[in-house]
């Protein structure tokens, strides 16, 4: 795998409601307020918006379980060193597990898979994690903030991709 | 007392007024001396709650007679501070569904799943308990079913872990006990517990206890 420009997961990149809520850390909320993390962002898309590859690289996985509902694990090199974007609640891919994708490539399509059926249409969205493991831990282990890759959090206007 | 669990600690004296004497024994017991509260099951509705001005709701149960618990959201009660999934018990004896109360917004879970636990001698009969997740299991937020409101005890934050490790619901290794002054909830297997940094650290069943003494859930 060579050192790559990375770009955005979809061709047009905002934060969901663009609401802080949706993007990483300790920044969501339970009953009574209890600080929940998210582990990464989540951006605006409407079910069936095409997805990218952020970078060369490979396609490690493919699976359709639990509350992510189908999702697409790639591995690219940054910075000399190995990330993993993760790609949730997808409706559909368009690449196989060990295959190796090209910045840009149409990997697959937006959904509602997973948990993320039960919100409101309006609320549709990509989930999309920069992980530094294969299988990272629970809750933020094994992922970093996406704005480590990108400096830039699209969190009031959207970034074209 | 059938359902009494019996453990070491002080002693409680108990009498028996037999004719006209009195009978009395020494019984070992703790403030932990509890029943265990079952499950109990709630049949599915289907109901148009959008009158209500209600949507997108993830449950809708029977409660009892003409009384629906229904977890949905509603545009025009969210906040900044208070938002999210709510739960609902709606009075369906009229010509049209009504609102009876509501709870505080779940936040940003994305769905709820509801089990009601009932101990009829307890110190609080009826609990809810409202288990949230969004990307992995929340947790479990747990009310006090009283009349036609839920009041909100607090949260029981572990959770147990999937094969691929992810947070998922430890509902079912849940056990429910009463006390003299609320309940206590144990597990039957290891669980997680969520750390300020955002990383999920296992606890022996045995440390993973909660108990409500009346005031707060802890």
């Amino acid at each position: 795998m060579s050192e790559t420009q990375v770009t955005w997961p979809l061709v047009s990149n905002v934060i969901r409601g663009k609401s802080e809520r949706n993007t990483f850390g300790m920044v969501r909320k339970f009953a009574n307020s209890s600080p929940k993390p998210h582990q990464g962002w989540d951006f605006s898309a409407a079910i069936g918006t095409a997805v990218y590859a952020v970078a060369d690289g490979k396609v490690e996985f493919i699976k359709n379980s639990g509350d992510y509902g189908l999702q697409l694990c790639m591995s690219f090199k940054f910075k000399g060193a190995t990330y993993y974007a993760f790609y949730a609640h997808l409706q559909s891919t368009s690449v196989t597990a060990g295959k190796d994708v090209a910045l840009n490539d149409v990997i697959g399509a937006t959904g509602n898979s997973g948990n993320a059926k039960n919100l409101p249409h309006s609320e549709d969205h990509l989930h999309f994690e920069i992980r530094t493991k294969l299988s990272p831990g629970a809750g933020l282990a094994g992922r970093i903030s996406p704005l480590k890759i990108y400096k830039h959090c699209p969190l009031r206007a959207p970034i074209p991709g | 007392m059938v359902n009494k669990i019996i453990s070491g600690g002080k002693s409680l004296f108990l009498c028996l007024l037999l004719l006209n004497s009195t009978a009395c024994w020494a019984e070992n017991q703790t403030a932990e001396t509890t029943s265990e509260y079952q499950v109990v099951d709630l049949k599915v509705l289907q109901i148009d709650v959008a009158p209500l001005g209600l949507a997108d709701c993830t449950t809708t149960v029977a409660l009892a007679v003409n009384r629906v618990l229904a977890a949905c959201r509603s545009a025009r009660t969210d906040t900044e501070e208070d938002y999210g999934l709510r739960l609902y018990i709606l009075a369906t004896d009229g010509p049209q569904p009504a609102i009876l109360s509501s709870t505080r917004g779940l936040g940003d879970a994305y769905t709820v799943t509801l089990q009601l636990r009932r101990n009829a001698g307890g110190t609080i009969p009826d609990l809810l308990l409202a288990d949230a997740a969004a990307e992995y299991a929340y947790g479990t937020a747990v009310y006090h079913l009283t009349g036609d409101k839920l009041v909100y005890l607090g949260e029981i934050g572990y959770v147990q872990m999937s094969a691929d490790n992810n947070p998922v619901s430890a509902l079912g290794i849940t056990r429910i006990q009463s006390t003299r002054e609320g309940f206590k909830v144990s597990f039957l297997e290891k669980v997680y517990s969520l750390d300020k940094s955002g990383e999920y650290k296992p606890v022996d069943a045995r440390k993973a206890s909660i108990t409500f003494d009346g005031k707060r859930l802890r």
